[in-house]
Order: structure tokens, then sequence, then C-alpha cells
């Protein structure tokens, strides 16, 4: 049984993953006259701590051919030397990791770099990235401090890492959900209600230290938490029978279940909202409009959704959602 | 001879011509009542039986005493040669077919979901070699503790070869939970049960031949003490013997107390050289097997550490890496710094306890040589997994020209083959430890007969001459 949640189209916009955005807006509002899966808590939002914290540096008009980049702008200084430097993760499948068979690098978040990079130097040849794997909790000072040039990282943008970097406009929205096994207990349970409803003693595996496992222990006290150091380890526990239900980010779930994908199944609507973004050193911020033009334009032509599809795919809803909207400031 | 009668017939005696007289010359003490052999003895003759008793007792006794002796440390050096030590290569051969199987599962996975037929034969035959060591142990009359470790190993085995399984199935199919399959059989069964299981294993092993060792080798004081004790007796009572005989030297004495000197120094010397050629055993052949074998343990672990570093692609938060920097640290060993004091590395240990032998040290150092080069290739393998650049970083760990797995092959190698050269060192020391011990005890019981026999013969000859009429 797959649990609807039943949001208003505003939010469904930002927040794609939810599934029942592809519902048509007629069997929405039925829906909501009958009251089916009304949401008892307020959908989660960004970081409130500061004044809009997704809002970006608008693009300078159109994006420009590589051949015409303003003379001076960061742009123009890497494709002088003829390469970008970006921070990625090889372990966040299926944003940034290696390809088992292959082992060569893949990931949503990837992708985007190389279609910055194919802005810049006008294709994305192998030699025009050079990745490098930067830990998470290194992500901001290695783009303060200038060790690369950006950070693709599934980042989610806060008000605490603004202070440091200067974010890109929001790529992708993530928001921390529930994996559960198909045709169990599990998935038979309402998980409308958010972590406070979920079954007594129910073993829900999250990772130490990790800020799910934190919600999942305030939230859910009467579930039985289950620990394993990687959530791939989530997935081997559950595959083993040792654990009823995951719960992370659902970028992550959706990687998750992508290797499962007929007995498993991701249920509940956000219980978090993390805007993802690129990161950018906070001087360059002509890169930055720069790079804003180049997602407005994978937002526009389509590309945005053929990586959500290759990336994603059904993962966590049945249709590709639309790329999220992107809010912009015009100063610094 | 006349001389000795009046001595013989001190006051108070005049017994012998009396006690003996229907004996023939016969010495038969079962003719005597206690009484009359208080009486007896205070004669010459008397004490000269006394004397006589005393002499074939405590010969007897020292002989026998030689004899079990001896028999008690050949059995040890055979519990040496054929128990122990085969238990200990066994135990040793199990710990590193696990090991290997672990680093082996780690770089197969790391080339997709197909590896190279030569890694996976690699981890097949580490596998079988484990269960065949593992029945081979088992079935050689394990009990105990030893039992239960084994136990241990072979529940074990099969939950972390099907895991492993999993984990190949799940990538072949590409999927990255192959790796958490594999980290899951590598950290939560071989490494948290399997190998310590065979640790406890393999220093039971290790215990038991130290314990056979020592037997075999203990010098064997009481019955030398008693063989001292005998032999000094038989030379006062030769002294003894010739005072009141005004004579010469008594043979029968004479010759029981050779032969006691000779099982003294027989005892000595062949005890002696036994326990040279088995402290030689332990000194150039199990003492460096051991440190050469730790050496390669933490080889193979290296070898896996470098390959779940990449496996799990960091996910494990630089786990396996600091891992590796840590076996890296206690096989090649770290200069002191911050107080910390240096580790001398198992490789400069090996150096030191191979240092007499330049076969094994020519090996040993072939390692140290390959270290290095590892040391070079593993940087790099740091540095380009850095960059992204993951199938170079991988190629460098997996291919069969790939600078790291060259230079770990060499490692393992040369310390197999040093392994292979002081088991043999070992196994020839014993071999020439147990034949010092040959012959002893049966030579010694001969010896000690031949003292008794000829201490009889002696003074019944000297006793025989107070009866003639």
């Amino acid at each position: 049984m797959t649990i609807r949640i039943v949001l208003p189209a505003a939010v469904c916009a930002l927040a794609l993953t939810v599934a029942g955005c592809g519902a048509g807006a007629d069997e929405r509002s039925t829906r909501q006259a009958a009251g089916v899966a009304a949401a008892p808590q307020a959908t989660p939002g960004p970081d409130s701590s500061c004044p809009n914290v997704t809002a970006s540096l608008r693009p300078s008009g159109a994006l420009p051919a590589p051949t015409a980049l303003p003379a001076g702008s960061t742009m123009d200084t890497l494709r002088k030397r003829g390469f970008l430097i970006a921070g990625i993760d090889q372990s966040s499948f299926p944003f940034g990791f290696v390809d088992p068979q292959t082992n060569v690098l893949r990931g949503f978040d990837i992708d985007l770099l190389r279609e910055v990079a194919k802005a810049i130097f006008g294709d994305a040849g192998p030699t025009r990235i050079q990745f490098r794997v930067v830990r998470n909790e290194d992500r901001a000072i290695a783009v303060a401090r200038g060790d690369v040039d950006i950070i693709a990282e599934t980042m989610t943008i806060n008000c605490q890492r603004r202070q440091s970097v200067e974010f890109s406009s929001v790529y992708f929205t993530a928001g921390q959900r529930l994996l559960v096994q198909k045709d169990g207990v599990a998935d038979r349970a309402d998980y409308a209600g958010g972590l406070p409803a979920l079954p007594r003693d129910m073993r829900v595996c999250s990772v130490p230290g990790s800020t799910s496992i934190g919600l999942l222990r305030a939230e859910a006290p009467q579930t039985k938490v289950v620990e394993s150091d990687t959530w791939a380890g989530c997935l081997v526990l559950l595959q083993q029978g040792q654990a009823d239900a995951i719960t992370t980010d659902d970028t992550i779930l959706a990687g998750l279940q992508a290797q499962d994908h007929i007995f498993t199944i991701v249920v509940g609507r956000n219980l978090t909202l993390e805007p993802y973004g690129m990161a950018i050193a906070k001087d360059r911020t002509d890169f930055v409009r720069f790079v804003n033009a180049v997602l407005e334009r994978l937002r526009q032509n389509g590309r945005w959704k053929e990586l959500y599809k290759e990336y994603l795919g059904t993962s966590l809803s049945a249709e590709v959602p639309e790329p999220p909207a992107a809010q912009y400031r015009d100063s610094a | 001879m006349a001389a000795a009668v009046p001595i013989s017939q001190a006051p108070g005696s005049g017994v012998p011509a009396r006690g003996t007289g229907r004996s023939n010359g016969m010495f038969r003490p079962r003719n005597m009542s206690v009484r009359r052999l208080v009486r007896v003895g205070g004669t010459t003759p008397g004490l000269m039986l006394t004397t006589g008793v005393a002499l074939v007792l405590i010969s007897l006794l020292a002989g026998l005493l030689a004899v079990l002796a001896v028999g008690e440390r050949a059995d040890a050096a055979k519990a040496v040669a054929t128990g122990s030590e085969p238990l200990g290569v066994k135990t040793q051969e199990i710990y590193r077919a696990l090991a290997d199987a672990d680093a082996t599962a780690a770089a197969g996975l790391l080339e997709g979901g197909v590896e190279s037929a030569d890694v996976r034969q690699r981890y097949q035959q580490a596998i079988e070699t484990a269960s065949r060591t593992l029945v081979q142990a088992a079935s050689a009359g394990a009990s105990g503790k030893v039992a239960e470790q084994l136990t241990v190993i072979g529940v074990q085995l099969p939950e972390y070869a099907r895991l492993v399984e999993r984990a190949r199935a799940e990538t072949r199919q590409g999927n990255t939970v192959g790796a958490a399959y594999l980290r899951s059989a590598s950290k939560n069964v071989m490494r948290a049960k399997i190998l310590p299981a065979a640790t406890a294993l393999h220093e039971m092993a290790e215990k038991r031949l130290s314990g056979d060792h020592r037997d075999a080798t203990s010098t064997p004081w009481v019955p030398l003490s008693l063989l001292l004790i005998s032999a000094a007796s038989f030379g006062g009572a030769l002294w003894f013997f010739a005072r009141r005989t005004h004579r010469r030297v008594n043979i029968g004495l004479a010759v029981a107390g050779l032969a006691t000197l000779v099982s003294i120094g027989w005892l000595w010397v062949g005890t002696e050289s036994s326990r040279t050629d088995l402290d030689r055993s332990r000194s150039d052949g199990w003492g460096p097997v051991e440190t050469l074998a730790q050496a390669r343990f933490l080889t193979l672990q290296a070898h896996g550490d470098e390959s779940l570093t990449l496996v799990m692609r960091g996910s494990d938060n630089g786990q396996y890496q600091n891992d590796f920097n840590d076996v890296w640290g206690r096989l090649v060993g770290v200069p002191a710094r911050d107080g910390h004091p240096a580790v001398v590395g198992m490789l400069a240990r090996a150096e030191q306890v191979t240092s007499s032998d330049p076969t094994t040290l020519a090996k040993v150092r072939a390692a140290q040589a390959a270290a290095r080069d590892w040391e070079k290739a593993h940087k790099d393998v740091v540095d380009l997994y850095g960059d992204g650049k993951f199938e170079q970083a991988v190629a460098l760990v997996t291919k069969a020209d790939g600078a790291s797995r060259v230079a770990f092959t060499r490692i393992d190698e040369a310390l197999h083959a040093a392994v292979a050269e002081d088991q043999k060192d070992f196994e020839d020391s014993v071999r020439a430890g147990r034949q010092g011990l040959d012959n002893l005890d049966i030579g010694l019981g001969v010896l000690a007969l031949i003292a008794a026999a000829a201490t009889v013969d002696g003074v019944r000859r000297e006793v025989g001459r107070y009866n003639r009429p």
C-alpha cells in the first residue's frame, strides 16, 4: 500500500519527492475533502534562523557562450587553467558514487558538475574536472580555503554554512523519510503521523551521528533504534531481517530502494526539508551567478528531469517531479 | 687373605663362620632374621653386605629414575615434533588462510562484479585451506578450549562466505550495497569472531609447544644427583673394602662405579646435546617462524585494509585508512615522536631473529625492500583516490601489474619462503634433538643393571672369602 499525502500544489513543487505530487488536482481535492491522510504536523521548511537562506545570487543575464566568458572573471580564469576542481563524495549513491561495475564516477551531483564544466570549457571531457573527495565535515572549509572551486555533495543549505560559503540556487530538495520492506507488517502501518506514530518496538535503522538519528530518538522513543555505521549497512540489516525500517534523507533512501526495488518502498511524508545547493567561495560571486545560470538552463531545457530520471527513477515517486524553483536575491 | 681374618673377627662377633657356614659361599640375605642381620651388620662382612645392598638399591633407583627422566624428555620431544608443532603450524596456517580470504575478497570486489580468475582462485583456495586445516586440526583430537575455538571458526566461516557471496552478487548487479555486505562479512564476522578465535587457537598451540619444549629440555637433576651420590658411594665403598681387606681394588665395585660414571656422562651429554638442538629449533626455527608469520599476517591485513578503503569509497569515514596506517606502523615500525616511544616493526624484528641465517635473512631483506615500494605505491593509491581517479587507484591495487599489488605479492612471497625455510630448520633441529635421546634410556637401564650386577658380584666375592674354612 502506498501512503499518499496530500499537500498544496505550491509545497508540492518544492517538496518534489513527496508521493502524491503526480496526482491530478481533482483527485487531490477529493481526497482532501474526504479527510484522507491529512498531515497532522506542518510541513517542515528550510532553516529559518536567518532570512531567506535559500535565496542565491541572480544570474547576470543569459548564460554566455564558453568562448565569450567575461574577461577577468572566475570562469575565464578557470577556462585558462583548463580544468575545474570539484569536491565530491564517492559514497552517496545515487548522487556521487563509483559505478561498482565500471569503477567510473557517476551521479546526480557529478553530472551537474559536468554541466558546469561544459558551460565553461565547451566540453566535459575527462580532464576538465579534477575531482577531490571531500569528507562531509570538511566541505565548507574546503571551499572557503580554495582547495576546491566548487562542491556538489548533497550539501544542505543552512545559515551556519552560509556564513562561510556562498550557495547556488536549490538544485534538489530532499527530506527525511522512511524506507520499509514491502509485503511485511511494516508497510501496512500508517506513516501519515510521522515519527511519533510509528508502531511500538519497530526496529528502525539509522547511522549514529546523523541528524536523522537525532530526530528519530527525539520524536519516536517508542521504536527500537538499530544502529549501523553506514546507510548501506542499514540496508544489509533490513535485508537480513534485523531491521524493519530505515530513516534518513529520501535521496539516500532512493539509492537504497533502487538496489532492492521490488521489495522495499519509501513511505511517509517529508519529516524535514533539506535544500541542496552547490557551495562556492564567498568572493567568487560571478561564479555563483554563472552556476545559477547553468542551473536555470537545466531546469528549462529538460536536462534536470533527465538527470532525475536517470539517477532517482521511480524510487521516490511514480513520476519525475518539477525541478525546485530558484529563489534569488540581487546583492551579496 | 689370611690377614683379613683377625680384623674381621672383631670383639663381640665371630658370627660369620656360623652364619654362612652352610651357604656354600652364597650370599643369602633371606636366611637372616632382622636380629641376626643387625648383629651381622657389625662385622666386616656384615658391613660389606649392608653396603652392597645399599649400593645395589641406590644404583638401581638412580638408573630407574634416569630411564624415566629420559623417557619423559623423549616423549616431550616427540610431542613437539608430532603434536604441538604440527598443531602450531596448522593454527598458523588457519589464521593465514583466513586473513588471506579477508584481503582477497575485498580485492575481488574492487574489480567490479567479475573479479579476475587469479583473485577468485586465491580467495577460494584460502577458504578451502582454512576449512581443510580446520577439519584436520579438529580430527587430530582437539579437546576443551581448542575444540571450542575450532567450533567458533567452523560455525562462522560459512556465514562469512555467505555474506561475501552476497556482496559479490549485489556488486554484479551494480548495487553499491555489495560493499556493505563485504564490510559486514569482514568487520562483523571475520575480524570480530573468526580471526580472534584463530588467534586464541594459535596462542594455545604456541603455549602447548612452549610447555612441551620446556619438558623436553629441562635438565634431569634428580637422576643426575642420585647417580652422583651413587658414584660417590661406589667410591666410598671401594675405599672401605680396600681398607678392610688390605687388598687391591674390588673389581666388581670398580666396574659398577665406572658404569655409574658413564651413566652420568651419557645422561649429561645426551640431554644437553638434545637440549642444544631443541633450543636451536626454538631460536632458529620456531621463534623466527612466529615473527615471520606475524609479519605476514600484518601484510595481509594491510592489503585487506587498502582494498577495503577503496571498497568503502569514503563511507567508512577513513576507518580502513586509519587501520592501514596502524597495521603499517606495526609492520615497518614507527619512529619515536610526540612523547610516544618508537615502535620496532615486525620486519625489523624478523631481520634480528634471522640475522644468523643468511638464507632466511636474504628473504626478509627482500620483504623489506618490497615494503618500501608498497609504501610509495600506497601513497599513490591514496592520492589517486583523493583526486577521484578511482579507476586508476583500483588498478594499482587489483591489476596484476599494479604497483601496490606487485609489492604486496613480493612481501607475501618473500615471507612465505622465509617461513618455509625456518620451518625446515625447526624440524631438522627437533629431529637432531630427538636423535640425541635415542637409545639413551636403554643404555642407562643397561648400565644400571651392570652396576647392580657388578656390585653383587664384587661383594659376593669379598664376603665369600670369610666363609672359606
